[in-house]
């Protein structure tokens, strides 16, 4: 079994390449929760729904969030009666984060609740959130904390990101501790280090665990090709420029193998190089065969 | 100006006659709340919702409930998820249900949550909630005491009930709105509403028996023989330890109703009650029985 570390929208996409590789028996996916929130009654999880959407075969792979033809009935009517979402919420996706809060009122765990939601939509894969504690960081904004999904989602490129804030850092899960104790390798998937996965590695437990794995990580940044200007300043708030020595150095020594981009004029001592770019699926498979070789080369 | 008290079927009928008869500002509609509950994370006052879209134009008729021509994406999609809402909420209805929860969530009064909602539809009539705090009608089952709503929406009123209970922190107080709307107006008419499930619950709420004391009452009887127009009356009256019947009604009645008026059909003989016509099977019928009773208002 492979784990993968996810966030955001690049390592969801190198999940579809892996998927055309492995079995989703065989995957294992550990969901940042930094950006989960309550919005109109029910529980918003982006990084749990991405990937649970994507095994699902139901996600939206245009904007890598969402459920592909989902309506917006409930969300366009909203400002027409005195109410307003800051972002879109379509009428399924909706559907799921209210079964979800249904889940969590009862009493579940959000690792209990995601396994039910994996097990009603016949998900082979294992999706686990990162923890089950409070684990939601706001940006702060110099005049405001906003939730780090509503910035993503909504706010102006140019809006300043001091700082991310959060509490303490919870514990990471059994259900996380056994999945990586049970893989052969760990993935970072390229993603946000800032926003994605450092609040998964500051989780309690996490990088002790990952110490004793073998892990592959990919850095989603490259000079020569600017990163989205959000991303660029949540990287600034956590004080790291976007590029891949940075990231190198934010995920520190838990990274066994460092996979930057085969053109990034930056380099990383020792890291790996590969063509890191997965603008469609035939570059994600071919960026999971990469990998699968190097976790294969290395367990064996 | 006419003061009516409205429950979510029956006296809608006859608001849909007298709309057509008086200016919508002329109508101020005090709705019972005894039903009123949250759902999938949202705020559902059944009775208030209807009474608002026949207002607001976009009541389905044929149902008497809920948004004509809705979809029911993330209702549907609910169900395969293991969540059963024992009511069809509609994607725009559940929009509603949204923003009146986050109002409820924020401090906001029910009756302040209702007029923002109102104002956004564009209903000129004046829809009040019997009162802001919080009262609930649960019928007693031989097994346990269930929410009138589920009661009747999802068992369909076929199980055996031998109790109704009004469940609340706090004695229920009408509202400042509701009692200076009964004084202001030229009369108040009773629809035929369920007596029990209600038009009980506004009458229990403090202040409102006193005021409709002074006030011209006219009282219409859902019933014909035993048989109720529409809804669970007749269990529920029983339940209530009163007649199912005109009888019974009056019973609940007697102490502030100036005018009852029951069916030309109804074998229970009543002195003093006034016979008309009250099956309002069409837009024709609910017009003919409003002409009536304005004339008894009016004299004209």
């Amino acid at each position: 079994m492979i784990t993968f570390l996810s966030g955001g929208a690049g390592a969801p996409a190198l999940i579809r390449g892996v998927r055309q590789i492995l079995y989703d028996s065989e995957i294992a996916v550990v969901a940042n929760t930094a950006e989960d929130l309550w919005i109109s009654g029910g529980h918003c999880a982006p990084d749990i729904d991405t990937a649970v959407f994507l095994f699902a075969g139901i996600l939206d792979t245009g904007r890598w969030w969402g459920i592909k033809g989902d309506t917006y009935a409930t969300h366009n009517y909203l400002p027409k009666v005195a109410g307003g979402e800051p972002f879109p919420v379509g009428d399924r996706a909706r559907a799921v984060q209210i079964a979800r809060a249904a889940l969590l009122d009862e009493g579940l765990t959000l690792t209990e609740a995601v396994r039910a939601q994996c097990r009603s939509l016949k998900i082979g894969a294992t999706v686990l959130p990162m923890t089950d504690g409070d684990a939601a960081l706001f940006v702060d904004t110099g005049t405001e904390r906003i939730p780090l999904l509503t910035y993503r989602m909504t706010a102006d490129p140019g809006t300043e990101v001091r700082e991310l804030v959060g509490r303490k850092p919870p514990a990471v899960t059994d259900g996380v501790r056994a999945a990586i104790e049970e893989s052969d390798a760990v993935v970072i998937g390229p993603a946000n280090p800032a926003a994605s996965i450092l609040p998964i590695l500051d989780c309690a437990g996490m990088r002790d665990l990952l110490r004793d794995a073998f892990v592959v990580a990919v850095s989603p940044f490259r000079a020569g090709v600017a990163p989205d200007q959000k991303d660029a300043a949540l990287m600034y708030a956590v004080g790291e420029p976007p590029t891949a020595p940075a990231v190198s150095r934010l995920y520190g020594d838990i990274v066994d193998v460092f996979v930057q981009d085969i053109h990034d004029p930056d380099d990383v001592a020792g890291s790996l190089r590969l063509e890191t770019s997965l603008l469609h699926e035939r570059q994600a498979e071919s960026l999971a065969w990469d990998i699968m070789a190097v976790i294969r080369h290395a367990v064996s | 100006m006419i003061t009516f008290l409205s429950g979510g079927t029956g006296t809608p009928k006859l608001l849909r006659g007298m709309r057509e008869l008086l200016d919508d500002r002329d109508i101020t509609v005090v709705v019972n709340t005894a039903e009123d509950t949250w759902l999938s994370g949202n705020h559902l006052s059944p009775d208030i919702d209807t009474v608002m879209y026949l207002f607001a134009g976009i009541l389905d008729t044929n149902r008497w409930w809920g948004i004509k021509s809705d979809s029911y994406v993330t209702h549907d999609l609910l169900a395969r998820l293991g969540i059963d809402e024992y009511i069809a909420v509609g994607d725009q209805d559940r929009a509603i249900h949204v923003a009146r929860g986050e109002m409820l969530r924020n401090g906001v009064h029910l009756t302040g949550a209702t007029a923002a909602l109102c104002r956004s539809l564009g209903v000129r009539a004046t829809v009040l909630p019997m009162t802001d705090s919080v009262v609930t009608t649960y019928v007693r089952t031989p097994r346990g005491e269930i929410h009138f709503q589920e009661y009747w929406v999802k068992h369909r009123g076929e199980v055996a009930i031998d109790g109704v209970i009004r469940r609340f922190r706090q004695p229920p107080a009408a509202t400042e709105e509701v009692i200076s709307a009964i004084e202001a107006s030229d009369a108040v008419v009773i629809g035929p509403s369920n007596p029990v499930t209600s038009i009980s619950p506004i009458l229990e709420c403090a202040g409102v028996q006193e005021a409709l004391r002074r006030q011209r009452v006219i009282a219409v009887s859902p019933f014909i023989g035993d048989a109720p127009v529409s809804g669970p009356a007749a269990a529920l009256m029983q339940a209530f330890g009163k007649e199912a019947s005109s009888a019974g009604t009056y019973e609940l009645y007697e102490d502030f109703v100036d005018i009852f008026i029951q069916d030309t059909r109804d074998p229970v003989e009543l002195e003093g009650a006034l016979r008309l016509d009250t099956l309002m099977v069409n837009r024709g019928k609910s017009l003919d029985l409003a002409k009536n009773i304005l004339t008894l208002i009016y004299g004209c």
